[in-house]
């Protein structure tokens, strides 16, 4: 067993490290869903627990623990309880794939930052998790035994199937243009001197992208879902407690991920124009690298939340058709242009 | 009533137009001066004849006021008042031997107030009234009477009415 | 060895999965059923070294087709079914499964197909004259164009005459 330790421990670490951030990541993100939504109304935000509020993630948590933890008698009970986990866990195994940084270099052994260095076709595998992910919010609206439930999972599922055609087409139009499923690959070809980064050569891939993952991740103005005025809260109308919370944190979990996604395929992963990691030494490299790569996923989290507060909802047949006769043959076309581009340059 | 839309052109109906004036409105709030009211150490001001706490006043003889004649009993819409009547040897004759108004119910129409003959109830600006046990939110005659010799009172009327007025 | 131990784990749930489609009174969790079996055999395909395989299975047979299917029973509000007779259609049924099952045993022992040592390197493929590693991307995707692009095309074409078929199917009127 002995030679599966130097590949067991580094994975270890980073798995816990990388879950770490990124639990943190959703906890902060909720505050800052609170602080941003209330800045942009003139309000302050929750400010009392901790300086300036910053504590306020934990007496949420806190609150969650205590909370009741409620089962409907119409409820399916099996599935009702199995629900919130198919929606958190798809949502924390999309970051096996999620490279973070270039790599650090300690004690002449290098470790990239990835948890998952292996997988080339890392692309594929968040895809692939992403669309598993529907299950949990199916499931959780149909064992709810509530009609309102119901509907926001059935809108739930047909959103995000529909909307997922558009990414895995704006997905591939990336894909083709650097050959390769590998982030580390996709990232490293928008480095460096006469290579941009794709949001330049790859425009209406990263516009349809960006609008289909604010669908995919049910956010405003897609949250048909769970459309207050008409479903109450959607699919999770019924949980309580913390499995109410583990569909919250699935929710701004795949947020996160989502960033990630945008940063990674269309704004340089951790690459900032003119700067070359290699100039701050094996160990500081690294470190700033996924200190950049981190900042601009914070930047696109605050995106997310800033156009939550500003949108007013779609109504429904409108993001059918939004998704089906804008965004599918916008991507489509996207895939047929970049494809002539690159016959036309003579890619391989 | 017959709607006339505005023609839009391709660009705007690609939504993007609107969607960046929205975020650059949206973006500028983040700046502008925060309306909050940070509640336990900022408070309102609150407005002349503002309905709170009502209480039970005493005339200057050092009696309440209240003649038991049961109108506010009968006005009080959440049916929140509850006298027993009582025979006094003072000139009124009748007095409350009993007076609760129960503030779980009591919805601060002011009614009472309104149709009390002798003014001997009045609704003061105390408005802080919650409790962890809704038995306490029952307050007794003695209770009343306290209140009502108690500040804070309404601005411009620093006393409660006195008789005779 | 741990690959063993994958394998029997995923293989079993699979299995789970597909008694449960089988045998389970309720439609919902028949799917699920087979959702999990489909998401098992997606694994089986990492297993064998063809990890983008394994993942398009799970985009296309557990994301879409098994949630298309569970959707469908979501919004018809199907309960539990009656309870099972043994007619004579479901004893057919049965002998004809363990036909096919036994079919299929032959057909695998008579293709000589053994275990293949583990660690051992597997054997390139051959597309337009180009060699590429076993079960990558390119492989498959030179494959597929190449030696299997008129099976490729004929599948595209079945998949728009059924998507025209749909539409027409379900359109109501031709006004």
């Amino acid at each position: 067993m002995n030679a599966y330790w130097p590949i067991v421990v580094p994975a270890l670490v980073k798995i816990v490290v990388i879950l770490g951030i990124v639990l943190t990541g959703v906890a902060y993100t909720t505050l800052a869903e609170r602080k941003v939504s209330a800045w942009m109304q003139d309000r302050r935000g929750p400010n009392r627990v901790g300086p300036f509020g910053l504590l306020q993630p934990v007496a949420d948590g806190m609150k969650f623990f205590f909370k009741e933890d409620i089962t409907p008698r119409e409820a399916y009970r099996p599935l009702y309880l199995l629900a919130p986990f198919l929606t958190l866990f798809p949502a924390l195994i999309t970051f096996a794939v999620i490279p973070f940084g270039t790599q650090i270099s300690v004690g002449g052994q290098t470790y990239p930052l990835i948890i998952a260095p292996g997988m080339d076709v890392g692309v594929i595998f968040l895809l692939a998790v992403s669309s598993i992910g529907v299950y949990g919010i199916l499931l959780a609206g149909w064992s709810s035994g509530n009609k309102y439930s119901l509907m926001g999972g059935l809108r739930s599922a047909s959103q995000v199937i529909s909307y997922e055609l558009g990414i895995a087409l704006a997905v591939m139009s990336v894909v083709l243009w650097t050959g390769s499923f590998d982030f580390r690959r996709i990232v490293e070809d928008q480095a460096g001197w006469g290579h941009f980064w794709f949001v330049g050569p790859q425009f209406l891939a990263f516009i349809v992208f960006t609008v289909a993952v604010f669908a995919e991740t049910n956010r405003l103005p897609f949250d048909l879902p769970e459309g207050e005025s008409e479903l109450v809260a959607g699919y999770h109308t019924e949980y309580s407690g913390l499995r109410f919370a583990m569909f919250f944190m699935g929710e701004y979990a795949n947020m996160i991920t989502a960033s990630a996604f945008v940063v990674l395929l269309f704004l340089g992963g951790w690459n900032l124009p003119f700067v070359n990691y290699a100039w701050f030494g094996p160990l500081w490299g690294g470190l700033l690298s996924a200190v950049v790569f981190f900042a601009k996923v914070a930047v696109l989290l605050f995106v997310f939340i800033w156009v939550r507060w500003t949108l007013p909802r779609f109504r429904y047949d409108q993001l059918m058709s939004l998704g089906w006769k804008r965004l599918f043959p916008l991507a489509l076309l996207n895939l047929v242009l970049i494809s002539t581009l690159l016959v036309l340059r003579g890619h391989p | 009533m017959k709607v006339t839309r505005p023609e839009l052109s391709w660009w705007e109906r690609t939504y993007f137009p609107a969607i960046l004036k929205g975020m650059k409105l949206t973006f500028s709030h983040i700046f502008r001066k925060r309306v909050t009211l940070q509640y336990p150490e900022e408070r309102w001001t609150l407005p002349p004849g503002y309905r709170g706490q009502p209480v039970l006043l005493t005339g200057l003889d050092g009696h309440e006021k209240c003649t038991s004649c049961k109108l506010c009993q009968f006005i009080c819409p959440p049916e929140a008042i509850r006298i027993v009547a009582g025979e006094t040897e003072l000139a009124k004759e009748k007095f409350p031997a009993e007076f609760d108004i129960d503030m779980g119910l009591c919805i601060f129409c002011g009614y009472c107030q309104e149709v009390c003959p002798v003014e001997a109830i009045w609704l003061k600006d105390a408005y802080e009234l919650a409790d962890y046990d809704r038995t306490n939110l029952i307050f007794d005659k003695e209770k009343l009477l306290a209140l009502g010799r108690k500040p804070p009172y309404l601005p411009g009327r620093e006393k409660p009415l006195e008789e005779g007025r | 060895m741990m690959a063993a131990v994958v394998f029997f784990a995923v293989a079993f749930l699979a299995f789970l999965g597909a008694l449960a489609l089988v045998f389970h009174r309720h439609p919902m969790v028949a799917g699920l059923g087979m959702a999990l079996s489909t998401l098992s055999i997606g694994v089986l395909y990492v297993l064998l070294r063809v990890p983008f395989l394994g993942l398009f299975q799970a985009i296309i047979y557990a994301g879409a087709v098994m949630v298309i299917v569970l959707y469908i029973v979501m919004a018809l509000g199907q309960e539990e079914t009656g309870p099972r007779v043994g007619s004579v259609q479901t004893g057919l049924t049965y002998v004809a499964a363990a036909l096919l099952l036994l079919q299929f045993y032959w057909a695998i022992v008579r293709s000589g197909a053994g275990p293949f040592p583990e660690g051992s390197a597997l054997p390139p493929v051959t597309a337009g004259g180009t060699n590429y590693a076993f079960g990558t991307i390119q492989a498959f995707g030179s494959l597929l164009v190449s030696h299997y692009s008129v099976p490729f095309e004929v599948a595209s074409l079945l998949l728009v005459g059924a998507m025209v078929g749909a539409v027409i199917l379900s359109r109501r009127s031709w006004s």
